[in-house]
């Protein structure tokens, strides 16, 4: 039988926000920017989450292929994580004098991805932030480059002009380059002798909208070579890929030792922290940059990231989890193809994304992952993706059986 | 606020809906009835057009259709600066330098003027007859639509002319965007190489869509009562297709209110 879910209390309750909250729920997990098309096909509010799925305020289930964009990667609710957490939670969480598993935690990052430091904050945009200061406190100049249609996070140097709240002096110090463009870098250096801090990227081209592009061949060592010959500081953004590439940092998965890495969403498998790590030589200069926030060295989620990448290492989980996407991917290109569409996956298999093939403008796609949805396989239709560990063969099964569905559900219509 | 932007907007945006005030409101009928003259309006650095009256209709002039030798035997009205241009739409008395056919020049002065007000009185009424205005649903819908056609053109003149404007069109894919009302009003948004034109009515095939429920919430979204975001979460309009265009064209409907407020 073909069910479709409805969201009778998470409209109520989106109405109830609308009153309280600006736009009701703000950022990507809102259904504005999280691109909910057409809006009533999406749920709204979650009530719980375990493993592989969440469960909606109307009690809908679905097994969940965006993670919370990221941060899910053993599982929602992993025991280990969680058992580390409470009992540091309550040991001891936020107090006037920090807890020694911040030495633990740092220790086994800096370990984990051969770097020499570790700076903790709470979320990506904290510590990419940081990486431009530190840059420019280590070299003395102004100007970042940076890949057209990246994203750095929401602090308004990483926003483009004509953003609401986003001012001209916000961004007159950025320089972009297209993706894999080693001579538009080679270009602007030439152009701005002596004046660029910082090379930011995250490790492949991964915008939303777009086919993923992953790096070129010898891509990463000659902007290695380029920021070395001009002391310019290589910053790898591994907030969205950390840890599902590498263990090591996405830096080392593309051969390659990025001067400054950022991490968060997937560190602590949900809690809430973000590192950056660095060389040696900067650790003079993040010293000196002035750097703090109220809850930024809580104790909790430290102890909930040794959990994780404790884990992920005994449990081999980027291997685990490159298996899962292949097996995902392979079937949903049979089920496309058996229903006469072409399904385009683009990017690393665990953080995929897709489109379909003769639907430019996302009409097809669009009607196709909210029939998905609505289905209870949770997809969106303008960002990658992501697998998580705790994702089962009768998940994938399940998978198949709604995107088979979701195509006859559409038919008629494309 | 960038002067040139603003004197576009005013001649391609806020003059152009004379074309349509003809069709529907009685007065403006009257009083180009049984006249045949176009005029021409020109504003230093801004791009000109016309408006052609003939038979009881206006017609809305630019670009090509300018060029073509439509205008010839205008009455034109030249404007050294932006400025002068935008304080006369203000309401301040400012005199244009008049050419071609300057014996017309009483159309200009007089019937012209009826036409303006008119225009003023659907798109800017008085705020003390506004809400009692709005209670009449002919009047809600002509001042919705206007305020629709209004917002949408202004919208393509900041993307073609305010320097923040041409950033953002300039990071626009090529398409073409259909913004439409159901059962109502329609307004087609074309962009290429960071050009925009926009043009009553929709396209067949569009790269996006944004369709509002109904005029009410149109009317809402423009006189700021809701924002984009907030209507959208709520299912009070509906996108699809290339979001990037939306996305990018809400951010240049957001600086509309700077300029016409």
């Amino acid at each position: 039988m073909d069910k479709v879910y409805s969201y009778t209390k998470s409209r109520l309750l989106y109405n109830r926000a609308l009153k309280v909250i600006p736009t009701g729920v703000y950022g990507h997990l809102g259904p504005s920017n999280g691109c909910a098309i057409p809006v009533d096909y999406f749920p709204i509010f979650s009530h719980k989450a375990k493993g592989a799925y969440f469960w909606d305020a109307d009690g809908n289930k679905f097994v969940d292929y965006m993670c919370a964009y990221g941060p899910n990667i053993l599982g929602y609710g992993d025991e280990d994580v969680d058992k580390a957490a409470i009992a540091q939670l309550k040991k001891g969480n936020c107090v006037t004098i920090v807890d020694e598993c911040l030495v633990d935690f740092a220790e086994l990052l800096t370990d984990t991805t051969g770097k020499d430091w570790a700076f903790f904050c709470k979320n990506g945009g904290d510590v990419t932030s940081l990486a431009v200061m530190t840059a420019r406190a280590a070299t003395g100049r102004k100007k970042i480059v940076m890949v057209k249609n990246g994203y750095h996070g929401v602090a308004p140097w990483t926003q483009k002009l004509g953003y609401a709240g986003v001012i001209e002096e916000d961004v007159s110090n950025n320089l972009c380059v297209h993706w894999n463009d080693v001579g538009e870098f080679e270009n602007l250096i030439a152009k701005y002798p002596g004046e660029i801090a910082a090379f930011i990227s995250t490790p492949y081209y991964h915008p939303t909208f777009e086919d993923n592009v992953l790096p070129a061949e010898n891509y990463w060592k000659r902007i290695r070579e380029l920021c070395t010959r001009h002391g310019i500081v290589l910053v790898i953004d591994d907030i969205r890929c950390g840890f599902r590439l590498d263990i090591k940092g996405s830096d080392v998965h593309y051969g390659v030792k990025a001067d400054l890495i950022t991490f968060c969403k997937a560190i602590a498998n949900g809690y809430n922290v973000s590192a950056l790590c660095g060389a040696e030589s900067l650790k003079g200069a993040v010293s000196d940059v002035f750097y703090t926030g109220s809850y930024w060295l809580s104790a909790e989620p430290f102890a909930a990231g040794i959990a994780c990448i404790t884990k992920m290492k005994k449990e081999n989980t980027v291997a685990k989890l490159r298996f899962i996407a292949d097996k995902l991917h392979s079937g949903l290109k049979d089920v496309a193809k058996a229903n006469n569409r072409e399904i385009i996956i683009t990017g690393e298999p665990v953080m995929w994304y897709m489109r379909h093939s003769n639907d430019e403008n996302f009409f097809m796609h669009q009607a196709w992952v909210a029939e998905c949805v609505r289905r209870g396989v949770f997809f969106t239709n303008h960002h990658n993706h992501f697998i998580n560990a705790a994702v089962s063969d009768e998940d994938i099964a399940f998978t198949l059986d709604v995107a088979d569905k979701a195509y006859k559900a559409i038919r008629d219509r494309f | 606020m960038d002067a040139k932007t603003k004197a576009s907007i005013n001649l391609h945006a806020v003059l152009r809906n004379v074309q349509e005030l003809c069709d529907i409101d009685d007065a403006a009928k009257d009083v180009v009835k049984d006249k045949k003259i176009t005029v021409k309006f020109s504003v230093k650095d801004c791009e000109p057009m016309a408006l052609a009256f003939d038979s009881g209709k206006c017609t809305y002039l630019r670009g090509d259709a300018l060029d073509g030798g439509a205008a010839k035997g205008a009455l034109k009205l030249y404007f050294s600066s932006p400025e002068k241009f935008n304080k006369l739409v203000d309401g301040e008395k400012v005199t244009p330098i008049p050419s071609g056919a300057i014996t017309k020049i009483g159309f200009a002065l007089k019937e012209f003027s009826v036409l303006t007000d008119r225009l003023s009185h659907y798109l800017r009424p008085k705020p003390e007859e506004k809400d009692e205005l709005l209670k009449d649903a002919r009047y809600f819908e002509v001042n919705t639509t206007f305020l629709a056609y209004t917002a949408f053109h202004a919208l393509a003149e900041i993307g073609n002319n305010d320097p923040v404007g041409r950033e953002i069109a300039h990071r626009m894919p090529d398409g073409k965007i259909n913004v439409e009302v159901k059962d109502g009003p329609a307004v087609g948004i074309a962009i290429k190489d960071g050009r925009m034109s926009v043009k009553i009515g929709s396209y067949e095939n569009p790269s996006a869509r944004m369709v509002f429920g109904n005029l009410q919430i149109v009317n809402d979204v423009l006189n700021g009562r809701t924002d984009v975001y907030s209507a959208m979460g709520a299912g009070l309009f509906a996108i699809s297709g290339l979001i990037p265009l939306l996305d990018n064209m809400s951010k240049l409907l957001g600086s509309v209110a700077r300029y016409l407020g």
